[in-house]
């Protein structure tokens, strides 16, 4: 790839140009003037992480149980008290064991529910890349006919090709049922 | 004589009717006698119609009162309102296997009446397969769980619906996802008939392809209703937990779209022909997998109401439907080689291959989580779950990658596409992506991923708008106004632009899901009368309670004053209703207001006297757009199925029209 050719093509200059401008908007307003999490919004985060002990399936976060009520309650007064996050949820583990997580610690067994649609994707996209290498590698197929794509239109003398842009964009007229007309050439796209 | 006595009956002859047509077709296909073929097709007729009757004889039973029969006692009662006693039939085991059964049978008929011109050869075994399946249901109907038990003694009354069933939303929530599931069992007929006959070419293909088109647009309707269902239902503000039964049911449909996205690509290049095979079959197995995961109770959910001992016979079928596959599929390997190549990753192929890619994954991932408990409890000894947290943070970048690929895919070339046009296509949605990058965080949107993933979804929509845009103008500069340039554009492409619409419809049902998840808020308190709270600018004023007796329930509701800036919005009701006869299951009365686009969503989960209650109030922005884009998507649904019109041969037509222009001039 010739990087120098390419910096000079006007679309890939205007490209960056606008990247460059939203990398520097985001910049100033997230990594700068980041707000902080309200205690709702922090106790509603802790609890989403844990399993109502008596429901089925549902989070402290949801659950509308008594005892739901109360952890949410006891979630609210440590955030509060100036604990982090990790130690409310470490203090509840302590109590109730790893039941009551539900997102998983990245350690022993339970990292396979972490790794396991990891190691899924990754083959899905080791196998769709070994494909994709097997296809270059063989001959390409001539091009059909059924489209004017660069590599035909190369080949064509400007008549020739004004000739069989008019003939495909009649073709195409008429089986749309609408009326042909002669003008503008170039403007629409088939 | 009982109407269950009947039904009895009619169930046994229908599995006799099943068992003859496999047996029928089978031998008429191997034997090459079309009058065995005819007279196996002829017994399908007959097993629908038996299993119409079973069917009608159960309602009548219901709506008889006849609680001898065991099933009507245990799931309704004499003072249910007559809808719910309707609708009663399918709210248990035994009944809703009915419902299968019956659906099954009324489309197998539909399916082996109406391929005519599909490839003949294929006909007798796919009504062997589907016959199959229908012996299947019927046997687990007539030995395992009958709903025509009836008892010695006949009792009073009933014992009632389970009073989470008694919404309007479950009348019609349940019907449609088992029709979902059900209908998925045609497109995998074909798919073993083709196996079986060896014709792998996309003949068969072609015959399903509307009706896998139907089927997946019955599962999106039957999840969308759950979801709303469990909106005004369970009272957590949300509607989609990520619980396993729902992930059940998002199995199969995630696995259908990536088949009728990836079937498009061996129409056309009759390539990925295995992957196609794969799908289709899995898209079945996981319907079973899904009702042998609800019905078995193996993995605890909150729609645990319908366990019973069928999950063994469920699980049996599983491994049969996956043996049989296997073993097919292994069997006819050798022929099905690629008839093209791919040639280029950067391709309308390619973009199928990665959407195939995500759903896929997003599909592995949630059945990995769904399964991480009998996991976890098998090799650690310990059930652990895993909640919605692992799945959002799983799947939400997935999703997010799948609608930045929906945008692009279907402006790319087949074959190979050029990056002159890709930067052709693609530059005036980018400049407005950037943007919505932009003013988002200007205008005070600051959590970083909801601004990643609404200008994901801002970049797509302005694809899809700027490629229907095109084709409008295009009809506009042959001389149609705009809108009938999109009226006609619409009408003539129904495939492609039906497939727009459902994807736009999926994003702005993403934008809602983006709203509800980033920046929901919420409270909960104790209030007293006269007191207020405060959320997201919403004032709520709890005015007084009071008790209400209805037919076959009490309820206690609290009412309140929704304000914003001092002005009076509405009054709003929320409370409680408990059902004559399940003290212990309160049902929750939620109100959910809308303005503009949020939702204020009021949830009381208790009343003490008349002057005070507690109660959590929710505010969703966004969240109302979740079901403009549902039901953008079954609209687009409903597009691509409908069939075209067929065009008249434009040599046969011109004549005449020449005729009518010199008349007129």
């Amino acid at each position: 790839v010739n990087w120098r050719s390419l910096l000079r093509q006007r679309s890939l200059q205007v490209a960056l140009a606008v990247l460059v401008a939203v990398l520097a908007v985001w910049v100033v307003t997230f990594a700068i003037s980041a707000r902080p999490r309200s205690v709702e919004q922090r106790t509603h985060d802790i609890a989403s992480q844990l399993r109502c002990p008596v429901c089925n399936g549902e989070s402290v976060a949801d659950s509308s149980t008594p005892i739901a009520q109360q952890m949410r309650s006891v979630i609210r007064q440590d955030v509060q008290a100036g604990q982090s996050d990790d130690q409310i949820i470490a203090s509840f583990r302590a109590s109730y064991g790893d039941a009551i997580l539900l997102r998983p610690p990245l350690d022993g067994f339970t990292a396979i529910i972490w790794f396991g649609p990891i190691v899924a994707l990754l083959a899905g996209i080791a196998i769709v890349t070994l494909a994709a290498r097997e296809w270059r590698r063989s001959q390409p197929t001539p091009a059909l006919a059924h489209g004017l794509d660069d590599e035909v239109s190369r080949d064509l003398s400007p008549d020739e090709r004004a000739r069989l842009m008019a003939v495909l964009r009649r073709e195409l007229a008429e089986d749309e049922g609408l009326r042909y007309t002669s003008g503008r050439p170039g403007k629409e796209r088939a | 004589v009982h109407f269950s006595d009947l039904g009895a009956i009619a169930l046994t002859l229908a599995l006799v009717f099943a068992l003859y047509a496999i047996a029928s077709s089978a031998l008429g296909a191997r034997l090459n006698r079309p009058a065995l073929v005819a007279s196996g097709r002829r017994a399908l007729y007959v097993v629908a119609a038996f299993l119409v009757t079973a069917c009608v004889s159960l309602i009548l039973s219901f709506t008889t009162h006849d609680f001898g029969a065991r099933y009507v006692y245990e799931h309704s009662s004499l003072s249910m309102p007559w809808q719910y006693t309707t609708t009663a039939f399918y709210s248990g085991q035994e009944g809703s296997l009915l419902y299968w059964a019956t659906t099954l049978s009324l489309f197998t008929a539909l399916a082996v009446a109406l391929h005519g011109r599909s490839p003949a050869r294929l006909m007798p075994w796919v009504a062997a397969v589907l016959a199959s399946i229908l012996s299947f249901l019927l046997i687990a109907l007539n030995f395992v769980s009958t709903p025509f038990a009836r008892t010695r003694v006949v009792p009073l009354d009933g014992l009632g619906l389970n009073p989470l069933l008694r919404d309007p939303g479950m009348l019609v929530h349940p019907p449609m996802l088992l029709l979902g599931y059900m209908s998925f069992s045609v497109p995998f007929a074909f798919a073993i008939a083709a196996l079986i006959t060896g014709e792998l070419d996309s003949g068969w293909l072609r015959s399903i392809r509307r009706w896998t088109l139907a089927a997946w647009t019955i599962q999106t309707t039957g999840l969308l209703l759950g979801a709303w269902w469990a909106y005004h239902v369970l009272g957590w503000g949300g509607y989609w937990g990520w619980d396993p039964v729902e992930n059940a049911a998002l199995l199969p449909w995630l696995t259908a779209t990536a088949f009728l996205h990836s079937t498009m690509v061996q129409e056309r290049r009759g390539s990925l022909k295995v992957w196609n095979l794969a799908l289709i079959i899995a898209t079945f197995a996981l319907c079973v997998f899904g009702t042998f995961e609800v019905r078995s109770g193996v993995i605890s959910s909150v729609h645990s109401f319908a366990y019973s001992a069928i999950g063994g016979v469920f699980l049996g079928f599983l491994a049969l439907v996956l043996l049989v596959s296997i073993g097919l599929f292994v069997y006819r390997l050798p022929r099905l080689r690629p008839e093209h190549e791919f040639d280029s990753v950067v391709s309308r192929e390619g973009g199928f291959l990665l959407n195939n890619l995500l759903l896929t994954g997003i599909a592995f991932a949630t059945f990995w989580g769904t399964l991480f408990p009998l996991l976890s409890a098998s090799f650690r000894g310990q059930t652990m779950t895993v909640g919605a947290d692992y799945y959002q943070q799983v799947n939400g970048p997935l999703f997010a990658i799948l609608i930045l690929v929906m945008g692009i895919g279907p402006l790319l070339a087949w074959r190979r596409a050029s990056w002159s046009s890709v930067w052709r296509n693609f530059r005036w949605p980018a400049l407005i992506a950037a943007v919505v990058a932009i003013a988002l965080p200007i205008l005070g949107v600051r959590d970083f991923w909801a601004v990643v993933g609404l200008v994901i979804c801002a970049c797509s929509a302005a694809t899809i708008l700027y490629e229907v845009w095109r084709g409008v103008r295009v009809r506009h500069t042959h001389g149609e106004n705009y809108p009938l340039a999109a009226l006609m554009l619409f009408n003539r492409h129904r495939v492609r632009y039906g497939g727009y619409l459902v994807h736009m419809g999926l994003i702005v049902l993403a934008v809602g899901v983006i709203g509800g998840h980033f920046f929901q808020s919420q409270q909960e308190a104790q209030l007293k009368r006269g007191e207020s709270l405060t959320v997201a600018g919403y004032t709520l004023r709890f005015d007084r309670a009071f008790g209400e007796t209805e037919p076959g329930a009490d309820a206690v509701k609290a009412q309140f004053t929704l304000s914003r800036d001092g002005k009076t919005l509405r009054q709003i009701e929320a409370g409680q209703r408990t059902f004559d006869g399940f003290p212990d299951q309160p049902v929750s009365i939620i109100s959910i207001s809308t303005f503009g686009l949020d939702d204020v969503y009021v949830f009381v989960s208790s009343v003490d006297g008349a002057d005070a209650a507690s109660v959590r109030v929710f505010v969703n922005p966004l969240t109302p757009l979740v079901w403009m884009g549902g039901a953008l998507m079954l609209l687009g649904g409903v597009l691509c199925w409908w069939p075209e019109r067929r065009r008249r041969p434009a040599l046969i037509e011109q004549p005449a029209r020449r005729e009518r222009e010199a008349v007129a001039l």
